[in-house]
């Protein structure tokens, strides 16, 4: 028995090797990449999925050719996008295990069906699965890290499922033609949809029966969706919980009432495309009653296994969570975490992550991006919103600091904490109020116990502080000087958080030499401001000047992430003239580059076949870094995937990535004055080239991020109006390159 | 991507790049177009259309010239990403009609057939253009001005010419046939206008040296002054200061021309 049990655990092994992954530690957790060969869906190109669809004809359907096309074109450059948007991933552990537990609901009824779907994971924190006419099946991290248990996936899958075998992609496209031109199309639409969704709801009541699991997890998948917009635990927030030898955080910061969780299962869905919850309950309900047996199975893979799927897509969810920006969020899914993974690097590290983002938010007055508004709050995770919101910029600015020294003093080894414990340095060395002279060298407790034995000392000496002896006037003047040892004000609880910091030689070297430059910026740009106009058009010459010889340097390597085109026509984007354009986009840069002998390295859609899968994962790093650095404009954020960027310089030894996309139209507009031109016709003919001369509208815009220093280097954003070609765009990109100028 | 993309670059602040010039480098630019006009317009609001004639195997025709020709070359140089300066010189090609009722003394009014009257205009003109601030100048569209000298001067070979008829001022019509080989006398001299600019181009590169261009070209001629007028002495039908005056007329109603040809940069 035991030797099979050996056998067992090396298969099981040798099958995870096989597929090219490891479990993962989550104490040294790394963010899930795709794994394995990649699949045609993500590097054959758009058109040519549909030229190969037209050729072999749809599944089902009644379309015109015209239709056919735009119904195409919708579904597939849609499907595109998100496959390429940097979120989804494949041969993942989650996407092998979501396709396993799609096997055993297709086992029974639809076993030939497997073989034509395939599974990707999608990193959001929407709760959501979606499957395409095509096949594919999304699943996000969001929904299984909300789910309870493998049973309440299997019916999700049965459900999606459905709606790929009975082509509700397609039928819903043709019942929105059939509407046009009738009154209430949302209305209309909105109950068809609804039909589909409860169809789709009881052929995957049927699947999952025929899988053998249990009937009692199928009404609770319907809460799973309910309440997916809350987080993945309702666990109370300690009020305590930041609190610590250097720190103490006054109660009264956090809410006193509880915020109730208002989702309600029969709310209006007259115009919704899902039908709401307790119809679909009650749906389901009967349809249960329809079969005679029912297995009893939960799990049929493993409990063990699902709970550690789970884990994956909560530790994701904190990634995403960063991503995003959604600070309160992601520290709430660290809190409930790290009950089960006290000792994760991982999580300290993007505590210290969201604990930087959350004061570099406040310091922009953006903090409002990050948190709920009150009327939003709801459930336990309202505490954590509302206390981050009522801190105060130099409170967020001094906690945030304690917490990330806090995180650092037991990884001081680790690069990616020393980089956030600096660029938090820089932060608070920025921030007008934040000043050392102000911190108490003492720590709160300190502080506190030395009060209360002053209280003690002035009581038996029976001084001052009997306030009644005092008059209106002295007691505001104490007040105001703050010199009643009475007066022990505990909302400034932050002034006793810096205490050992105050003392940290490398600290106060970093922080002193951040303070420095700053002066010195600012004391230059006071003496420009009395300079006199003529001075300060000198000034700025010889600041130029100066700029273009020492500190600037000419971009001359990077890596070159999927130059976009959009091409626009009357009805909107021109899918296939896009695709032209995009070519030729790139073609263009790369011709330059190497006129000017760049090193451009590309990592485009259109050659994932040959870059594979290492260079899609390099390519969705990527993406994400440049969504995160552009969140927002005044904050300097570091990126969440620190370590996995590391690897990408190391690969192609440039920190430079360019991101460009250029959006065309031809419109010409013609003046609603003009038609006074009418009145002279001859006139007419001399304004009518104008419009169609100018009707080129052209913008071009180009981000060039440097990944090292976690900073935007440069960029150039182009408005022109002239018909684009190879060589327009050629003198353009020359343009740029040769006057590009970056950081060294 | 299509869609995400641009959404990031909502949020973005740019920064300018340092100041640029010319196509691929280059800055020095030289033109050579051809610039053509339909006198259509001019003849019909001119009320000329129904006596031009045009002479077509040694006998006069009543049909009108449907273009006008010319050709134009540019030096050019820009200054910046967005401005560059021109001179231009060009040759323009058009023809006018004569007025073709003339009254004389005796009260008898001559009805003539007359070939147009062929005038070659050469022009110098200094440029300034100006792109968007986005230009990449020479490339894309551009706005030119100038301002200019003219030098018209008639073109000088064999016109025909025919007295169609004779009218009696009783209204009393006798029908003559006086047909002429040489019908305006030539000895003239240019005279000088003046002519202010305002063109709309557009050039596309063709190559990494050359562009094709195009654009239309909006002009006002202006002839202050016919003092110096000379020519058509022994015309007895026209007279040297009725031709000018049709010259110095045509001109000003010559509004828009089209222009196209190639451009070399260097």
């Amino acid at each position: 028995m035991r030797l099979r049990v050996h056998i067992f655990n090396l298969i099981v092994s040798l099958l995870f090797i096989s597929k090219g992954y490891a479990q993962q530690d989550f104490n040294n957790y790394k963010t899930l990449r795709s794994v394995g060969e990649i699949p045609k869906d993500f590097f054959y190109s758009t058109s040519d999925k549909i030229t190969e669809q037209i050729q072999t004809g749809l599944k089902k359907g009644n379309l015109t050719k015209s239709q056919e096309k735009i119904f195409l074109q919708g579904i597939y450059y849609g499907i595109d996008e998100l496959l390429h948007s940097g979120m989804v991933i494949y041969g993942d552990e989650i996407s092998t295990y979501v396709s396993e537990v799609a096997e055993k609901v297709l086992k029974e009824k639809h076993p030939d069906l497997k073989a034509k779907l395939r599974f990707y994971t999608i990193k959001s924190n929407e709760s959501n699965a979606l499957s395409t006419d095509q096949g594919i099946v999304f699943v996000t991290t969001g929904l299984i890290a909300q789910l309870a248990n493998e049973a309440q996936l299997a019916f999700v899958l049965g459900h999606e499922i459905s709606h790929y075998t009975e082509n509700h992609v397609i039928e819903t496209f043709e019942y929105k033609n059939h509407l046009k031109g009738h009154g209430d199309r949302i209305r209309q639409l909105s109950i068809y949809s609804k039909d589909k969704e409860l169809e789709a709801d009881k052929l995957g009541v049927a699947l999952y029966n025929s899988a053998g699991y249990s009937k009692s997890e199928m009404l609770p998948t319907f809460d799973v969706l309910m309440y997916s917009y809350l987080p993945f635990d309702e666990i109370e927030f300690p009020k305590n919980y930041f609190n610590s030898p250097y720190i103490y955080i006054p109660e009264n910061l956090f809410p006193i009432k509880k915020y109730d969780i208002k989702a309600v299962e029969d709310y209006d869905d007259s115009r919704s495309s899902h039908p709401n919850i307790k119809n679909r309950k009650a749906q389901v309900t009967k349809e249960i009653e329809k079969f005679e047996k029912w297995g009893d199975a939960v799990y049929l893979l493993g409990k063990d296994r699902f709970e550690y799927i789970r884990n994956l897509s909560r530790f994701e969810s904190i990634r995403t969570d960063i991503l995003d920006a959604q600070y309160a969020d992601a520290m709430y899914s660290i809190f409930l975490l790290e009950k089960e993974f006290p000792n994760s690097l991982y999580l300290k590290r993007m505590k210290a992550h969201s604990w930087l983002g959350l004061a570099q938010y406040k310091n922009a007055g953006s903090i409002n991006e990050t948190v709920d508004r009150s009327s939003e709050l709801e459930g336990e995770i309202a505490a954590m919103h509302y206390f981050i919101k009522k801190l105060k910029n130099e409170a967020t600015s001094t906690l945030a600091l304690r917490e990330i020294e806090d995180i650092r003093l037991t990884m001081k080894e680790d690069n990616e904490m020393n980089a956030i414990w600096d660029r938090m340095i820089k932060l608070v060395s920025e921030e007008k109020n934040f000043d050392l002279k102000k911190y108490s060298d003492k720590t709160f407790e300190e502080a506190s116990l030395s009060f209360q034995k002053s209280i003690v000392k002035d009581t038996t000496a029976a001084t001052v502080t009997n306030d009644e002896k005092l008059n209106k006037y002295e007691r505001i003047k104490i007040k105001k000087n703050n010199t009643d040892p009475a007066v022990f004000d505990s909302s400034k609880f932050y002034y006793y958080a810096l205490t050992d910091l105050l003392k940290d030689e490398e600290f106060n070297k970093r922080y002193n030499a951040y303070k420095d430059s700053l002066h010195k910026i600012e004391k230059e740009e006071e003496e420009f401001d009395k300079l006199s106009f003529s001075d300060k058009m000198k000034a700025e010459k010889a600041m130029e000047d100066s700029l273009g010889i020492e500190p600037l340097k000419l971009l001359k390597s990077f890596i070159l992430v999927e130059p976009s085109a959009v091409s626009y026509s009357k009805g909107g984007i021109n899918y296939e003239a896009s695709d032209k354009l995009e070519k030729k986009y790139g073609q263009a840069i790369n011709s330059i580059g190497k006129d000017l002998e760049m090193s451009i390295y590309n990592i485009n859609s259109d050659q994932l076949e040959k870059i594979g899968t290492l260079g899609f994962n390099e390519r969705s790093v990527l993406t994400c870094f440049l969504s995160q650095m552009t969140h927002n404009e005044k904050v300097d954020i570091l990126p969440v995937d620190y370590e996995y960027l590391r690897e990408i310089e190391a690969n192609y030894g440039t920190s430079k990535v360019v991101f460009t996309i250029i959006e065309h139209s031809y419109r010409p507009r013609f003046s609603k004055g003009a038609i006074l031109l009418l009145l002279y016709p001859p006139a007419l003919f001399g304004y009518l080239p104008i419009p169609f001369m100018r009707g080129n509208r052209t913008e071009l815009n180009l981000i060039v991020l440097d990944s090292q220093k976690a900073k935007i280097d440069n960029g150039v954003s182009y408005y022109f109006r002239e018909p684009l070609n190879l060589h327009i765009l050629k003198a353009r990109m020359y343009d740029i390159f040769q006057n590009l100028e970056i950081a060294k | 991507m299509k869609l995400i993309v641009p959404i990031f670059f909502l949020f973005i602040h740019f920064f300018s790049l340092s100041q640029s010039k010319g196509f691929f480098g280059r800055r020095n630019i030289i033109e050579i177009s051809t610039t053509v006009q339909s006198p259509l317009l001019y003849n019909y609001y001119s009320a000329k259309n129904t006596t031009a004639y045009l002479a077509k195997n040694g006998a006069l025709e009543n049909k009108m010239p449907l273009l006008n020709y010319g050709f134009r070359l540019n030096i050019g140089r820009m200054t910046e990403r967005d401005r560059g300066i021109y001179l231009e010189s060009g040759l323009n090609y058009f023809s006018v009609a004569p007025n073709t009722t003339i009254y004389s003394n005796a009260g008898i009014y001559h009805h003539l057939k007359a070939e147009m009257l062929d005038v070659r205009t050469f022009s110098v003109m200094p440029k300034i253009e100006f792109a968007s601030a986005d230009g990449l100048l020479p490339v894309g569209i551009s706005n030119q001005f100038g301002i200019g000298i003219n030098y018209y001067q008639t073109q000088e070979k064999n016109y025909l010419g025919t007295v169609d008829s004779l009218e009696v001022s009783n209204g009393m019509t006798t029908p003559v046939n006086i047909t002429t080989s040489n019908y305006y006398d030539f000895h003239t001299k240019a005279i000088k206008g003046y002519t202010f600019l305002y063109k709309l181009s557009m050039r596309i590169p063709i190559t990494e040296r050359i562009l094709f261009h195009f654009g239309f070209r909006y002009t006002y001629n202006y002839i202050p002054s016919l003092s110096g007028a000379t020519g058509f002495s022994h015309t007895t039908a026209v007279s040297k200061t009725d031709m000018w005056e049709l010259i110095r007329h045509k001109e000003t109603r010559s509004l828009i021309t089209f222009e196209t040809g190639l451009s070399f940069c260097f």
